[in-house]
């Protein structure tokens, strides 16, 4: 969305992310799996994620992201060998950073990478035990901590929980090996660079949700006809057309993520709809616009029965007091 | 107030093309000058503990320190121990003032305003980082007493109708309907640019729209972190590492008033949200005194009584800095917010005619006239006449609204001619009161039309939350059946693994 807002408006800011947060999220997972993840692995054994007996660490990080992986092809090899050696018995009981897996091509969608921030596994009991981990590095507020990052975040390894099926499904492995439903966030604790552990996040409803969108996504390329592009600022000029062209539904939550947010917000200005003031407001006036809304207001009568309906709900509902 | 009339509000100042009041009455507690700490922060991305800070009191120029690097702990924690005396001298800790929390009936009522949500969140983040600190330096104990004021804070603001911790957005919501949306309300920016920015719709919602473009929260915008911070703070990491003091005193200088524009800006704006406040032609509500002073010994217990035990050398129980672990402190909690919530309303509703008509609405009270007045048996026949099917129930209790003191309970209700008798609660008037007030059997009330107002009984729902919060021993307390909490985390803090400690059973 931030190439089309840019195409929509070359001096529309870029969201970006801060340089020091960016810096800071490299470092600490750099520290989570230094020493061969000593730390990571203590505040799992203590969180109840992995038992207390786990030591085993691999890094499927390639060179870009810090690793020692030739590049991201080989990420996600090691990650396929990696899963069809536990299907055939290996032990191991630890965790493994940065793990990939690459979901088979769809009909029309591209095959898609996926990296796991870290994968615990145990292989203890009858099958082996696969589950998802996501490092984030704000702070762990404890019952306070943002119930919007954190349903992302669980969105997230919801989405991985599903990958994970598929790409067990495609190795013919779905038997042998048996993704966790409950995941495991990494915050940090505020004011220094060590974990919080947050464990049992349970994913079973995210990860049905990521599926659902899966299938969506997949019935949209098909309409799509294979017009789909990688979102880049230099994407050719039909295929984001078709985007800017596309008709969007502008909401409160768009604020706050969406860069082409103002550009919407203006349009719905322009086009004198209740949503520039806010959903509440859209659903309040029905359709009616927001000029007509006030004319009504003001003692304008009501030319059809929508217009009726809104001017009742219009009146003062307070009481005059004596 | 209910949803719709919210957003008809929103409609009403959309026509008018400007905020319109909220209330008959400011219903925000402004202390004096010398009674308020503003105070605004800013942070590193990523980051949870302050890179820069301006405090002080509106009239005069605020103190504004920040650090070089925001990361680093020790140049954070320097200026946090001078915010930290500022802070505690000003709620009068005895360790750092000449006075105590303790003399919270006679002292003037104290308040901290901050711009908007994220500088309150960072009350949260201050209790995070030193509440418990094991860090080692040796004012580390002001450090923990600045995070168990900040913890204390960030609990009293979560509590309904306080007047001590103050978010200029919100402060400025509660007196105004703004024509946006709830989202952009956030943004004090925003807010005060639909206050004064000009005299037409049009110029005040450009001057909200540039007013959203500057960053007013904690963090602060991504580009000017990268474009200018960024080269400046590795310009003095690496002066430091090679020893090159003019260019570490350079990029220091460099970034100071880089961070200091920002802090200003922030600090400056609470402050016009403070002005725009105290300008405001509506008087404030008579309610909010006795809202301050309940609030003021709410915060004693919170607060105040446990810095003054640990001061003394005992050991306080301080509240949890995650939340609460335990199901009876939690039901305590709940309860007690419910309390305030009753509180908040019953203060503030006697003040404001318009909160009044919110309260009827809601099915708070009745319109009724008087139909007569016994004066052997001190009981009232009334005819309401709003709303049409009330729930009123004999045994509710109702006040007069504007006179809480004179209150009445329902005898008798009949739906059909909606007719009610009540009976006088209170003995005897008063002459000299002023307004005089009025004896229970005195004739001059027939005839009259009176809104009574639901008396909301929140000294008793305060009991219920004793009561919940109370240790037993038997199977009859549904707390008592709640599993103990498993914990399915593990914490650690700068030192490594932290032991947790759970709320005393």
């Amino acid at each position: 969305m931030g190439a089309a807002a840019r195409r929509e408006n070359p001096d529309a800011p870029r969201a970006g992310q801060s340089p020091f947060a960016l810096a800071l999220g490299r470092t600490f997972e750099a520290r989570l799996i230094d020493q061969s993840a000593e730390l990571l692995l203590e505040s799992l054994q203590r969180a109840g994620v992995i038992s207390t007996t786990s030591r085993d660490f691999e890094d499927h990080r390639w060179r870009d992201n810090g690793g020692k992986l030739g590049d991201l092809d080989s990420s996600v090899e090691k990650g396929r060998l990696f899963l069809g050696d536990l299907a055939a018995g290996r032990p191991f009981n630890g965790v493994i950073s940065s793990f990939t897996v690459r979901i088979p091509k769809g009909i029309m969608l591209p095959e898609a990478n996926l990296i796991v921030d870290v994968l615990a596994v145990q292989t203890g009991g009858e099958i082996p035990v696969i589950a998802v981990g996501e490092i984030k590095t704000y702070p762990d507020q404890g019952g306070h901590t943002s119930r919007a990052d954190l349903a992302t975040a669980r969105a997230q390894m919801g989405l991985y929980v599903h990958a994970l099926e598929v790409t067990l499904a495609a190795q013919n492995l779905t038997n042998k090996i048996k993704v966790d439903t409950y995941g495991f966030l990494v915050l940090r604790h505020a004011g220094s660079m060590n974990p919080n552990i947050r464990a049992r996040e349970d994913l079973r409803y995210q990860r049905e949700r990521a599926r659902r969108g899966f299938e969506l996504m997949e019935s949209s390329a098909l309409r799509l006809n294979g017009r789909y592009g990688g979102g880049e600022d230099e994407e050719e000029t039909d295929l984001m057309d078709l985007v800017l062209n596309a008709s969007t539904s502008f909401q409160d939550s768009c604020v706050a993520f969406c860069e082409r947010a103002a550009s919407c917000y203006s349009k719905a200005m322009r086009e004198d709809r209740g949503v520039a003031l806010g959903d509440d407001v859209d659903k309040f006036l029905n359709g009616v616009s927001l000029s007509r809304a006030i004319e009504l207001l003001r003692g304008q009568p009501a030319t059809n029965a929508v217009e009726s309906d809104l001017f009742q709900r219009m009146i003062d509902p307070l009481p005059e007091l004596p | 107030m209910s949803d719709a009339l919210e957003t008809l509000l929103r409609l009403r100042a959309w026509e008018q093309g400007k905020p319109i009041n909220r209330g008959q009455r400011v219903n925000v507690a402004i202390s004096d000058d010398e009674d308020i700490m503003s105070v605004a922060f800013l942070r590193m991305g990523g980051e949870s503990r302050p890179w820069g800070v301006a405090f002080g009191n509106p009239g005069s120029p605020p103190t504004v320190l920040s650090v070089p690097d925001g990361r680093d702990q020790t140049l954070v924690g320097d200026t946090m121990v001078i915010l930290a005396k500022a802070l505690l001298e000003f709620f009068r800790h005895p360790g750092f003032s000449t006075s105590s929390p303790d003399n919270f009936e006679v002292e003037s009522a104290r308040q901290i305003w901050l711009p908007g949500p994220t500088h309150i969140e960072m009350l949260h983040f201050l209790a995070l980082t030193y509440a418990k600190t094991r860090f080692k330096r040796d004012d580390v104990e002001v450090l923990q007493c600045l995070g168990n004021l900040a913890n204390c804070l960030y609990i009293e603001h979560q509590r309904p109708g306080q007047q001590i911790v103050i978010s200029a957005a919100a402060a400025l919501r509660e007196c105004f309907v703004f024509p946006s949306a709830a989202i952009r309300q956030a943004h004090l920016g925003h807010l005060l640019g639909w206050l004064k920015g000009g005299s037409s719709r049009a110029d005040r919602i450009g001057a909200a729209t540039r007013a959203e473009e500057q960053s007013v929260a904690t963090m602060l915008n991504p580009e000017l972190e990268r474009s200018s911070l960024e080269p400046l703070v590795d310009r003095w990491n690496e002066a430091k590492v090679s020893g090159n003091k003019t260019d570490e005193s350079e990029s220091e200088r460099a970034i100071s008033r880089l961070l200091t524009k920002e802090l200003i800006s922030r600090w400056n704006l609470t402050n016009d949200a403070i002005a725009v406040l105290r300008a405001d032609q509506r008087k404030s509500n008579s309610g909010l005194s006795e809202l301050v002073k309940s609030g003021a010994r709410q915060f004693h217990e919170l607060w105040g009584s446990r810095a003054v035990k640990e001061y003394d050398g005992d050991i306080p129980y301080w509240p949890n800095v995650y939340t609460d672990t335990n199901s009876k402190t939690s039901a305590f909690g709940y309860i007690m917010r419910n309390a305030a919530n009753q509180e908040a309303r019953a203060r503030l509703v006697h003040g404001d005619r318009e909160l009044q008509r919110e309260q009827l609405a809601a099915g708070h009270g009745v319109i009724a006239r008087v139909v007569s007045v016994s004066a052997a048996a001190a009981s009232w026949r009334l005819q309401y006449s709003y709303p049409p099917l009330p729930t009123i129930e004999p045994g509710d209790y109702f006040v007069i609204a504007g006179s809480p003191t004179e209150q009445f309970v329902v005898r008798s209700v009949d739906l059909e001619s909606r007719e009610m008798e009540i009976e006088p609660q209170w003995k005897k008037g008063n002459s000299k009161a002023n307004p005089p007030k009025l004896g229970p059997t005195d004739s001059s009330w027939k005839g009259r039309e009176l809104v009574l107002l639901d008396d909301a009984p929140f000294s008793l729902t305060r009991n219920l939350a004793f009561r919940a919060r109370k240790r037993t021993t038997g199977v009859s307390d549904i707390l008592d059946l709640v599993q103990p909490y498993v914990r399915n985390q593990a914490t650690n803090d700068e030192l490594g693994a932290m032991t947790e400690v759970g709320e005393s059973e």
